[in-house]
């Protein structure tokens, strides 16, 4: 079968752009690749999740076109919060697969730091159910709180083990250029940070953070024509929960991740321990945790004490995050899942310098949205592999 | 929210409303228009029970701009027996006590307001019981 | 003012205290003073108000006597601390508890007897067959100036009233009711101001004594009633000392007094500080006893009334009692008491 594949990828550094905006972020990231092939490009998908919000900016397909110098372009920008980029690239590998587009550019772009850092406390929290904030005043941080303190009771685990993604994150961006934390930390430091919403300290939140990221899609017969490697997108899929977290059954369970996965490793042919390199979606230290385990890589209640025992790290036998994940690398909202593409898209490339995972022949990426109310799970592989 | 969202739900937060499938009597906090286990559209507003027990909870102590003259406040999920619900907790001595499994009741409080001159936002808080 | 033409009273009440509670020896250290006119107060939390306080106490009066709420067909709540200046506290409370909509809602301003006027109106709209259930509450969060002497005693706190025809079936009978009133500065707030006036000593004698005295001799000399008619006197309780004097000048014993003499610990409830007392005397009253009630409102008048307690009272007490309130406090401290009542921004 004639396969998606990621031939390039382009990104900024995550962080704090005070002295760029939404237009100049996006343009920083996509110009080596408008550079090289703006003349093949059929179609523009930008994932955003906050441009109303934040920017007072809309119609982002259109606009970022304006952005990168095309004319009449068709351009579509998705919003499904936190899983926008991944999203987008959902979209825009079916649009190929159809016929419709031979050649993508798929891109993520957030400017979150236009607003200030209460607003966008409420701005985070528009992923979820609009009741649970606006009847009880909880933040997004204060409902994966709730998550961390069900699961900590459930296992009678020391609230401790719930960190140790935070600080294998931090561990894995100090050689990372684009991260935005580049600095190890301790389990004592996480732990005795400021409390944002109990049990969890700043430590256990991603940052708040603008960045940009793109990659260019094309069916594998084209980048075979055009003399391109690439990275091969082997399975895919989505799948979505109630976004009012209080009415789910169990808290701790991660539906939507568990049937993307699911459905993804399936298309792909491969078991999940057949996954080289893990992006995990943790947005919060808890929310890390919870996705490994829907992702079956650890049982229910182990995956905390996994990571404390250095199984997920860059050389432990499930590497995960291994460019600093959402807590260090950064979490520049609906721009998210293309860096985790792009970082596993060098993985598979070799092309990961100090972050090298050795022999990694198939990554997994899982980007959700809303405390996983909505999950993507890609299964990518080496160019020329299955 | 906008003074007219927060009007149109006065009734859901005054009351604590809930809504039940009769179909299956599955009860949410959110509300249905379709049952999602069942399909049905037949789903009623219920006021739920005033009383209940903290099954879990969380201080907010960065709280969204709304919130942010009450922090640090309590949220709690309360068992209130037929279905849980996500609501404030408030009356503590302090927000460092532990609240796990401690019976509260429904009260009727502010949650925000617009400014020193905006409307009022009410609705239902619990409170440790008297 | 004459007796209404059909019988009315009591059909059920209800009392709201809120559980934070400040030593008047606390407020005193911090402004350097020695003299405290009560010995606590109790204080709104930072998400009360008065619309929350009146809510509270309707739902247990509505809960305690077991009322058909969709027969209530008015709702007034009297207050100097209303959220709105101009907005219905009314309207709100009536949401909440699910009044019906075709209901009469007033709010009712007179300083302290905002509410006692308010079972008043209601008195007259049942006894005219006009409607069947009314309700009248008193409600405050009051606010005092910061340093000032009204800072030890402005206090918060809630008594709601459903009003009927005695045929309903009440827990108290009010036999009859008089009004005084007369234009005195004691006390004041304008329009647009954060805090209250006064003139200090003036409050006495021409304010509170004044008034007091003159509507519950009205209500003697009318109705024919003396001071050992009562078994209980419940006056408005500014603090300590005025009740008891003006017990004391009437004629009436510390025993006749002190079950409704709540504000040595709670402090000034303002619209609900008679109300409370009432409350508080009804939770503990036997059928066949009287209960005399005289209310205070600065600007000024008070309303004076004489309530005599039925074999109902028994099935229709609320289950939370106002000792019940008295005895579960959270002690807190002045910064935490001038954060809840938001007197740390400019005004």
């Amino acid at each position: 079968m004639d396969r998606v594949v990621i031939v390039d990828y382009s990104l900024i550094p995550v962080g704090e752009h005070w002295d760029k905006d939404l237009g100049d972020l996006a343009f920083e990231a996509a110009e080596p690749l408008i550079d090289k092939y703006r003349e093949i490009i059929d179609a523009l998908y930008i994932g955003n999740a906050l441009g109303l919000y934040c920017n007072l900016q809309g119609n982002l397909g259109a606009y970022v076109a304006d952005v990168l110098g095309f004319n009449n372009i068709e351009a579509f920008c998705v919003n499904n919060a936190e899983a926008s980029a991944l999203s987008a690239m959902y979209l825009a590998i079916r649009a190929i697969l159809s016929g419709e587009q031979d050649v993508v550019l798929v891109g993520g772009v957030e400017k979150i730091t236009d607003i200030l850092n209460r607003k966008i406390i409420e701005g985070l929290s528009l992923s979820v159910y609009h009741g649970l904030l606006n009847k009880t005043g909880i933040s997004l941080a204060g409902i994966a709180a709730l998550m961390a303190r069900e699961y900590i009771k459930r296992y009678n685990l020391d609230r401790k083990y719930i960190s140790y993604l935070s600080v294998q994150d931090h561990e894995n961006a100090v050689t990372v250029k684009h991260a935005q934390f580049r600095s190890k930390i301790t389990i004592e430091k996480v732990l005795n940070s400021p409390l944002i919403s109990d049990p969890l300290t700043i430590f256990d939140i991603s940052p708040v953070s603008d960045g940009s990221a793109f990659v260019l899609l094309m069916k594998e017969s084209l980048a075979k024509e055009y003399g391109l490697n690439y990275v091969s997108i082997l399975g895919m899929s989505m799948a979505t929960q109630t976004t009012c977290i209080i009415d789910r059954e169990d808290i701790l369970d991660f539906k939507a991740t568990k049937l993307a996965a699911k459905k993804a490793l399936e298309e792909a042919g491969l078991k999940i321990s057949d996954i080289n390199v893990f992006e995990v979606n943790d947005d919060f230290s808890i929310t890390g945790v919870l996705s490994l385990e829907s992702l079956n890589l650890f049982d229910k209640g182990k995956a905390a004490i996994e990571i404390a025992n250095g199984k997920t790290k860059r050389t432990g036998i499930f590497p995960v995050n291994t460019f600093g994940g959402l807590k260090a690398r950064g979490h520049p909202i609906g721009a998210t899942g293309i860096y985790q593409v792009s970082e596993v898209f060098m993985q598979l490339m070799n092309l990961a310098g100090d972050n090298q995972v050795n022999n990694a022949k198939y990554g997994l990426v899982q980007n959700y949205g809303g405390l996983d109310s909505i999950s993507c799970v890609f299964i990518l592989g080496k160019g020329e592999v299955a | 929210m906008t003074e007219v969202s927060d009007w149109r739900n006065r009734i859901e937060r005054y009351r604590l409303l809930g809504y039940r499938c009769t179909s299956c009597g599955t009860i949410y906090f959110m509300r249905r228009r379709i049952c999602p286990k069942c399909a049905s559209k037949e789903i009623i507003s219920i006021e739920l029970p005033k009383n209940g027990y903290i099954d879990n909870y969380t201080i907010i102590r960065q709280a969204p701009d709304r919130f942010k003259k009450y922090e640090p406040y309590a949220v709690a999920i309360i068992d209130l027996n037929n279905v849980k619900v996500l609501a404030q907790v408030t009356d503590l001595s302090s927000t460092n006590e532990n609240l796990d499994g401690i019976p509260v009741e429904a009260v009727f409080r502010i949650l925000y307001e617009y400014g020193k001159s905006g409307h009022i936002v009410y609705g239902t808080k619990f409170r440790p019981v008297i | 003012m004459n007796k209404p033409n059909s019988r009315v009273g009591i059909y059920g009440y209800g009392a709201y205290i809120p559980r934070f509670v400040i030593e008047a020896e606390n407020i005193a250290s911090v402004w350097g003073r020695t003299i405290a006119p009560v010995k606590s107060k109790r204080f709104a939390s930072i998400d009360e108000d008065a619309i929350t306080m009146a809510y509270e106490a309707a739902k247990i009066a509505i809960e305690s006597s077991n009322i058909d709420k969709s027969k209530i067909e008015a709702i007034f709540i009297g207050s100097e601390s209303k959220p709105y200046a101009v907005k219905p506290s009314g309207t709100v409370v009536a949401e909440a508890l699910g009044i019906s909509s075709n209901a009469l809602s007033a709010d009712f301003e007179f300083a302290c007897k905002a509410g006692t006027e308010a079972i008043q109106v209601v008195m007259g709209l049942v006894a005219s067959r006009m409607i069947k259930y009314g309700m009248a509450i008193g409600s405050d969060t009051a606010q005092g100036r910061p340093g000032d002497e009204l800072e030890f005693t402005a206090a918060a706190g809630s008594a709601a009233y459903i009003i009927s025809r005695a045929s309903e079936g009440v827990i108290a009978e009010i036999e009859a009711s008089t009004s005084y009133i007369s234009d005195t500065p004691d006390f004041w707030r304008r329009s647009g101001e954060k805090y209250p006036r006064h003139l200090y000593r003036f409050t006495g004698a021409p304010g509170y004594f004044h008034h007091v005295i003159s509507a519950v001799k009205l209500l003697f000399e009318k109705f024919g009633y003396s001071v050992s008619d009562f078994d209980y006197a419940v006056f408005h309780q500014p603090n300590t000392k005025f009740p008891q004097r003006v017990a004391s000048i009437l004629g009436f014993s510390k025993e006749q007094i002190n079950p409704g003499l709540l504000s040595p610990i709670i402090g000034n409830a303002y619209s609900a500080s008679s109300l409370l007392g009432l409350a508080a005397v009804l939770d503990i009253a036997k059928p066949g006893q009287r209960i005399l009630l005289a209310s205070f409102g600065s600007g000024a008048g008070s309303d004076a009334f004489s309530i005599l307690v039925t074999d109902l009272i028994e099935e229709r007490r609320p289950k939370i009692k106002v000792s019940d309130y008295i005895s579960k406090a959270i002690m807190k401290d002045y910064s935490i008491y001038v954060k809840c009542r938001d007197k740390l921004s400019l005004s």
